[in-house]
């Protein structure tokens, strides 16, 4: 049954691939549309796979390198800035107007402003994605961290737990399912902030690829850079629901 | 000095609200002798889960004190004595993310209580409720009775001298309820516990206690008691014999008093 299910969930989204890609194929055929307008998927997938090596690889490392850095080091400070807020009621006042300016603020724009304290490298992509990827997982942790059952804290209070043992044992298991919406909306803001700071100012990276090859009217290069970016986003998205349906065996 | 293990005096607690201050419960005065069986019965809104959390140092009285063996609490229960206390609650309130051994030995890691013999404490009371073989499953997948019965026994683990009971098992049908009465009964005799006991169902607090504290709403006061004289141990038959139906009417008109008393 259970495998069923699951043969289900990846050959349906398939279905939906293959008849678009061939659909694209036959409207770009049939109409007779430039490849300097929209190439070919067919097009796509030769020209890129006869590149790939010489004109993508290293630049795909690079993004995926900015992407996990600031992922990894951006997710674990905004579960523990969360976990501040909730548990210091005043901090949480003081601070929460913000979080979601951080939210919506676009850390690409400051990227010209980064490059001037930290120069031209990775580490001002780093930047942007980690700025980009705490408060989105900050906001729903903290969503989380606030929504206790109050009796699941009477147990607690029952027992004179400290403030410490009552936020392991009950209200950072409780927000888990948030904090999971947060890690997974983290990966995505993660993407966008990555290839959004190569587009701003860079030499290297996917982002940079498709300005580079737009240019050069490398069409189906450009194509192919966009997809790659849509497939890391995906994948990241899809790692977290596997890590989270491990950690959370309680709901079925 | 009064040979009481449990007792309130004066006791009184106000709720701020939007509509200024709201007395939950006023002047409530009452002992509990050790090893004694006691509930507390009244309408909704009468306070009586107030007075049970009070006890449990999960809220703290506006006015009064309580006295555990001796010593007095005017400003809440420590966490000293918290230690000597087992709270049951209305739903079984077991961590869903926690296996049932798990939610067991909660009270022993935040008492920091280590050792063997506290792991056979989980398994003997395990076994007591007939639910050994559930220890590494999740709460999730046990009935509500079940849940109920582990409810129970979480609390007490840690071997507390007085167990309060707020209504625990008033989500259960009236079969399980009165399995666990039963149940809670033969606890009660093989291991002497001081027992307050929360509920709003009359004959479940005759059936079960010695004493039983009649509440009234507007404000929440202890208007009468009653010395339920029945033999021991006490069995579901006896629901049916008259002097328990006489008891029965007795606080059953008292509360129906009562809320003529609201209607008015």
């Amino acid at each position: 049954m259970k495998a069923r299910r699951s043969t289900k969930n990846v050959l349906a989204p398939l279905i939906v691939l293959v008849v678009l890609l061939i659909g694209l194929e036959l409207i770009i055929k049939a109409f007779n549309i430039s490849r300097q307008v929209l190439p070919a998927p067919s097009a796509i997938l030769s020209v890129c796979a006869k590149e790939f090596k010489v004109n993508i690889w290293s630049h795909l490392i690079v993004t995926l390198k900015v992407i996990i850095t600031g992922f990894i080091v951006g997710v674990p400070i905004g579960i523990f800035c969360a976990a501040l807020l909730s548990q210091f009621k005043i901090l949480e006042k003081a601070f929460s107007p913000y979080v979601i300016m951080l939210v919506t603020t676009p850390f690409i724009i400051l990227v010209p402003i980064f490059m001037l304290w930290l120069g031209f490298g990775l580490n001002v992509r780093i930047l942007a994605v980690i700025l980009q990827t705490i408060p989105i997982v900050m906001l729903n942790s903290l969503s989380g961290f606030n929504n206790v059952e109050k009796v699941k804290l009477d147990l607690m209070n029952s027992l004179g737990a400290t403030k410490v043992q009552t936020f392991i044992k009950v209200i950072f298991p409780n927000a888990l399912p948030q904090v999971f919406t947060g890690i997974k909306l983290g990966g995505i803001f993660s993407t966008i902030a990555a290839v959004s700071a190569e587009f701003a100012g860079a030499q290297t990276g996917l982002g940079n690829r498709i300005m580079y090859f737009s240019s050069f009217i490398e069409t189906e290069l450009a194509f192919g850079c966009i997809l790659i970016i849509a497939l890391i986003g995906i994948t990241l998205f899809n790692l977290t629901s596997m890590v989270e349906r491990k950690i959370i065996i309680w709901k079925k | 000095m009064s040979n009481f293990k449990i007792e309130l005096e004066n006791i009184e607690k106000t709720y701020l609200t939007k509509n200024g201050p709201l007395i939950a419960v006023t002047d409530v005065n009452f002992g509990v002798e050790e090893n004694d069986f006691v509930t507390l019965v009244g309408p909704s809104g009468c306070g009586k889960s107030t007075i049970i959390r009070m006890l449990g140092g999960i809220i703290t009285p506006t006015k009064g004190k309580i006295i555990y063996s001796g010593k007095e609490y005017t400003n809440g229960i420590p966490r000293e004595e918290q230690r000597n206390l087992g709270f049951i609650f209305q739903s079984h309130n077991l961590l869903p993310w926690f296996t049932i051994r798990k939610n067991l030995e909660l009270p022993l890691n935040i008492f920091n209580l280590t050792g063997e013999k506290w792991q056979k404490s989980i398994e003997s009371l395990l076994q007591m409720v007939n639910l050994s073989e559930h220890a590494e499953s999740y709460p999730t997948e046990l009935s509500g009775g079940m849940q109920q019965r582990v409810g129970v026994i979480r609390a007490m683990v840690h071997n507390p001298e007085i167990l309060l009971m707020d209504e625990p098992f008033g989500e259960l049908d009236a079969i399980n309820r009165e399995q666990l009465d039963i149940e809670l009964l033969s606890i009660w005799e093989k291991t002497k516990k001081t027992i307050i006991f929360i509920t709003h169902n009359v004959s479940e607090a005759i059936l079960l206690s010695s004493r039983v504290l009649v509440m009234s709403t507007n404000p929440g006061r202890i208007i009468e008691e009653v010395k339920i004289d029945l033999p021991r141990p006490r069995s579901l038959e006896m629901m049916n014999e008259e002097r328990f139906l006489d008891y029965e009417e007795q606080i059953t008109n008292l509360i129906g008093e009562l809320n003529l008393e609201m209607v008015e």
